[in-house]
């Protein structure tokens, strides 16, 4: 009986989880613009659009400098943030980790009120910069969750070991923690650009019209018309994801220097 | 430690730039627009002569303050002060704007406002003044709440302005929703991908994993794509003869509520699976060679100990189902939409700092309550192990 | 005067004292073991040589300079972790070179020198590999040649073998010594392994409950401990309580149902006596030598070819351990026999209160 019930919701499940991905992905290439099935013939017109046609490759580019923007901030403030906190007492480690993690407990609807609103009365508003700056502090969280695992995960011994052979601090730092840890901040530039790449609600707030975005053209089109170019642009947004996945999945196999012979 | 005061000078040179970018353009916007919850600055300054007499002085001071302020005013700013003491009571905005075009030629006693318009006569409207040109003001927060003060310090709560309160409801009982169905659909899939025969647990993690790393729009636009009235489910539910007219499952709490718990299921998820992965399978063994059941094992034994995780994702789930703006903009009706979309268009709308702010609060201040609870049980739950 | 002198450091951590008074002078070129069970402050005071940890109070001083203030970095000290902490991001050969880079030695030199201590440890094959790629006993000979490579005026190995089975074990301490004759710096190795000790090193410092209970040859610290603590730690024994008496011109040493002449008055009142197993024959009957003789019976006996070492319940009491000939068999469980000794090979011991 136990057998039955664990499978039967584990099929449910499973439908319910990758089902709706697998039936409306494919309606990309259907002739039609009507989305449903039986599907009417095959074309790649779709994604010819998808190319040419605006807004989707402006904002395609736009998200790239927007994500690869705040990917860089965010490993700078999250990486140092982290070198920071765990060279600090053990208080101060627990209050310094709280404030720098506190952005992802925050609704992204109240950080996008909140930028949107100091952002205006700095007086530089919506655009680039602005977006950059915003996803960049929705990503260094991310950033320095990674890098401070790598770094907890690290012998301390090793460390002191360099200090024996005669290292200093700083090339210590260089040569041991860093290479060591390197993998925590792939990983986490890794997720920031992916947050930054995905992010629509304040990407809403901050976006000026010729610095859209393209989870906002997505959401647009989504809202106003739904045509099977968004399903061509959703096929190719999750293999961009499955890429991701598997830029990461080899990050963290190349973290455990298990087998590295020349 | 050793060479503390290296340790020090380095950790100072490491924090100062994150803390100073996370101050100005973190701490800094969160605390402006927090503020803005019961900022009144443009009606102070506005009225900032009229303040000083409005509680003490005689009539005539006050009105003679009045029209000093009104003469003094820019034309944008007293509009926009004429539409927050509107909110209070309607007519003031005709009242203010008309005083204030003629504000010069008006004589700075209470007889010659009077004169001027007769409403000036009436003390409600000296009381709205006097209650909203003080720095700070409670009004956001009365109207969010739908609670005013009746003038004896009690508070009273007319009917049909409980609007947020049951936005907020709404909210809590969507986010709700969602955890518990994200628990009973992800608790099946963690269990596969931790105990399952390996080739199933892998696939059963990557599809998870994939889900996880899918962006948010993508999924939620193949939802809309099945649920929508000619869409793949109502298509194939006609052409299997099960219905005859298409069922509306979209735009409705259906559909908000299955396709936020489609999103948020690997968040519930991945916590549980890495509880799981920590049991050893030793244990249920060693429970059924001692002759439980596999349910009553899998009751007693096992299910227990994933609560933790249990306890993660489902409190995961939750915040983040709370702060949800997406998902139920695309698949929800009118009366499915969640307090975020409330602050948007606040914002979006009408630029009412005020009301977004006193929103945001609110919201924030429902996650820092769960993340308490949620910290307090852990706590809590320490302690008890460690006294066994 | 090249040496290294620890002068009564005590050691704090918070309010647990981990070491009092420590003193210790070490000669250059010698090879010296700490040992002490669990918790006696080995690790601490290996830390504290390293500058990894700083003193309470005292001072330590290399070749007359004082030391105790001066950073890891600084000191020019190897160092041996008990867990080896190669570096895995670097194969052996960057692992070994690493303080020689640090001191910007030129590279033809560095693989000079790295090529050579290589060769010293026998794993010149090795040196494109990751340590993750060695056996234990091989990234323990890494770790070695690395801390050595940069002819540091110190070696300090904590517990380099402990990870090691057994077999291993012997024979990297055969190397260890040859290794030291060979460089010629001076070693100082921490270890709860008395027969590691007793082999390698030239002294001995015995530790327990954070103080130096004895500093001395391996052959000092059996033949002649100075207390109940060292006698017990290092070797077999078996030792009496009694005190001492003045009976004519000889001083006696009594104890519950034995009397043994002392060859010089001793100072104190109250001792022990010790007796190495060895030291005693089990016999069937007394001869009149001038030796001793106990009666007791054999409990139990383990035969090892040459000898049988016996555990003897004796008639005044206590349980003792005793080798004996197995030349011409050996007794039974349950027999009863003499157990021998010569008053000269007992041991007094200073009874410490507490
Ligand atoms: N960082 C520390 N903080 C507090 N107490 C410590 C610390 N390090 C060691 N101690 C204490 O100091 C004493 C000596 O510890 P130490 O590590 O030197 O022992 P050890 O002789 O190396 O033992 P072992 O053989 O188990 O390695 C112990 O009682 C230990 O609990
Ligand atoms: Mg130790």
């Amino acid at each position: 009986m136990s057998r039955a019930i664990y499978w039967i919701s584990l099929v449910l499940s499973m439908l319910f989880l990758a089902l709706p991905l697998l039936l409306v992905l494919p309606l990309a290439f259907n002739e039609s613009s009507f989305l449903t099935y039986p599907m009417e013939g095959f074309t790649l017109d779709w994604f010819k659009i998808a190319f040419t046609q605006p807004p989707w490759m402006p904002a395609f580019l736009n998200s790239l400098k927007v994500a690869f923007g705040a990917a860089v901030v965010a490993v700078v403030i999250g990486g140092l943030a982290a070198m920071g906190t765990m060279l600090s007492g053990r208080f101060g480690q627990i209050i310094l980790s709280g404030l720098f993690i506190s952005p992802i407990v925050i609704p992204s609807v109240v950080l996008g009120v909140a930028f949107t609103y100091a952002f205006g009365r700095a007086g530089f508003g919506g655009g680039y910069i602005s977006l950059v700056l915003a996803h960049a502090i929705l990503g260094a969280p991310l950033v320095f969750l990674s890098v401070m695992t790598s770094l907890k995960g690290l012998d301390p011994e090793l460390e002191r070991a360099a200090a024996s052979m005669g290292a200093s601090r700083a090339y210590r730092f260089r040569t041991v923690t860093l290479p060591l840890a390197a993998p925590g901040f792939m990983t986490g530039a890794l997720f920031a650009f992916v947050t930054s790449f995905d992010e629509v609600v304040v990407a809403l707030f901050l976006a000026a019209p010729q610095s859209t975005t393209l989870p906002i053209a997505l959401f647009s089109g989504l809202r106003d018309r739904l045509e099977p170019t968004i399903i061509a642009v959703a096929l190719m947004l999750s293999l961009l994801s499955l890429m991701f996945l598997l830029v990461l999945n080899w990050l963290q196999q190349r973290s455990r220097y298990k087998t590295r012979g020349k | 430690m050793r060479n503390a005061n290296g340790n020090r000078l380095a950790t100072v040179m490491l924090l100062v730039m994150p803390l100073m970018i996370y101050l100005l353009f973190y701490l800094y916007p969160l605390l402006t627009v927090a503020s803005q919850s019961v900022d009144n600055s443009t009606l102070y300054e506005q009225f900032q002569t009229l303040s000083e007499v409005v509680e003490e002085g005689s009539p005539d001071e006050r009105a003679a303050a009045l029209v000093a302020d009104l003469v003094a005013a820019d034309r944008r700013d007293l509009a926009e002060a004429a539409r927050n003491l509107n909110q209070e009571r309607s007519g003031f905005r005709s009242l203010l704007i008309n005083s204030g075009k003629k504000a010069e030629e008006i004589p700075p006693t209470m007889e010659g406002l009077i004169a001027f318009d007769k409403r000036w006569g009436q003390q409600v409207y000296w009381d709205i003044l006097a209650r909203n040109i003080a720095p700070i003001t409670w009004r956001h927060f009365q109207k969010a709440s739908g609670f005013k003060p009746d003038g004896d310090g009690g508070f009273v709560q007319a009917e049909g302005d409980d609007i947020y309160l049951r936005i907020m409801v709404r909210t809590i009982v969507i986010a709700t929703q969602v955890t518990l169905l994200t628990l009973l659909v992800g608790y099946p899939l963690a269990y596969a991908a931790a105990n399952g025969k390996p080739r199933l647990a892998t696939i059963v993690f990557m599809v998870v994993l994939l889900s996880f790393w899918t962006s948010i729009l993508v999924r939620t636009s193949a939802w809309v794509v099945l649920l929508q009235t000619h869409g793949l489910l109502n298509n194939l539910l006609i052409s299997l003869r099960i219905i005859s007219e298409p069922l509306q499952l979209i735009f409705n709490r259906f559909g908000t509520v299955v396709a936020m718990t489609h999103v948020l299921l690997p968040f519930a998820i991945l916590p549980i699976f890495n509880v799981m992965r920590t049991i050893p399978v030793s244990q249920s063994d060693a429970s059924r060679s001692l002759g439980a059941g596999g349910v009553e094992t899998f009751l007693r034994v096992y299910f227990p100990q994933t609560l933790r995780g249990v306890a993660v994702g489902g409190g995961t789930v939750f915040i983040l189902a709370l702060g949800f703006y997406i998902t139920p903009a695309l698949t929800g009706g009118p009366s499915d939409q969640m307090l975020s979309y409330y602050i948007a268009d606040f914002v979006k709308k009408s630029l009412n700092w005020g009301m977004a702010s006193v929103l945001s609060v609110m919201l924030f201040g429902c996650v820092v309550l769960i993340l308490g609870l949620g910290s307090g049980a852990w706590l809590l739950f320490k302690s008890r192990k460690g006294g066994h | 005067m090249s040496s290294l002198e620890i002068k009564n450091i005590d050691k704090f951590y918070g309010a647990t004292q981990a070491l009092f008074d420590v003193s210790l002078n070490i000669e250059m070129g010698e090879f010296v073991t700490l040992l002490g069970p669990s918790g006696s402050g080995k690790t601490t005071l290996l830390k504290i040589l390293a500058g990894f940890e700083p003193v309470s109070s005292g001072t330590i001083l290399m070749n007359g300079r004082d030391i105790s203030l001066l950073s890891p970095e600084k000191r020019n000290f190897g160092l041996v972790f008990q867990g080896y902490a190669l570096f895995p991001h670097m194969t052996v050969h960057e692992n070994i070179a690493y303080p020689l880079k640090v001191r910007r030695v030129a590279k033809d030199e560095i693989d000079e020198r790295v090529t050579a201590i290589l060769d010293l440890v026998q794993l010149g094959k090795f040196a494109g590999r990751y340590p993750a790629e060695l056996s234990g006993g091989q990234q323990q000979r890494v770790a070695l040649a690395r801390a050595l490579v940069f002819k540091p005026d110190l070696l300090l190995l904590d517990e380099p073998m402990s990870a090691l089975d057994k077999k291993l074990r012997v024979d990297l301490q055969e190397e260890l010594r040859d290794i030291h004759r060979t460089l010629g710096t001076t070693f100082i190795n921490v270890t709860h392994d008395q027969e590691e000790a007793m082999h390698m090193s030239d002294r001995i410092a015995v530790m327990n409950h954070g103080r130096i209970a004895q500093f001395d040859t391996a052959f000092n610290l059996y033949r002649h401990p100075d207390t109940r603590f060292v006698a017990d730690f290092v070797g077999k024994s078996n030792i009496l309580d009694g005190e001492v008496v003045q009976e004519g011109d000889t001083a006696m040493f009594r104890a519950k149902g034995v009397a043994v002449p002392l060859p010089e008055a001793p100072t104190m009142l109250e001792a022990e006596l010790m007796i190495r197993p060895e030291d005693g024959t089990v016999e069937v009957e007394a001869a009149n030598d001038g030796r001793i003789y106990l009666p007791g019976k054999v409990l139990s006996s383990t035969y090892s070819g040459d000898r049988a070492l016996y555990s003897l319940a004796m008639d005044m009491g206590e349980n003792f351990i005793v080798y004996g000939s197995a030349r011409s068999g050996i007794h039974g469980d349950g027999a009863r026999v003499l157990m021998g000794f010569a008053p000269g090979d007992c041991t007094l011991l200073r009874k410490l209160n507490g």
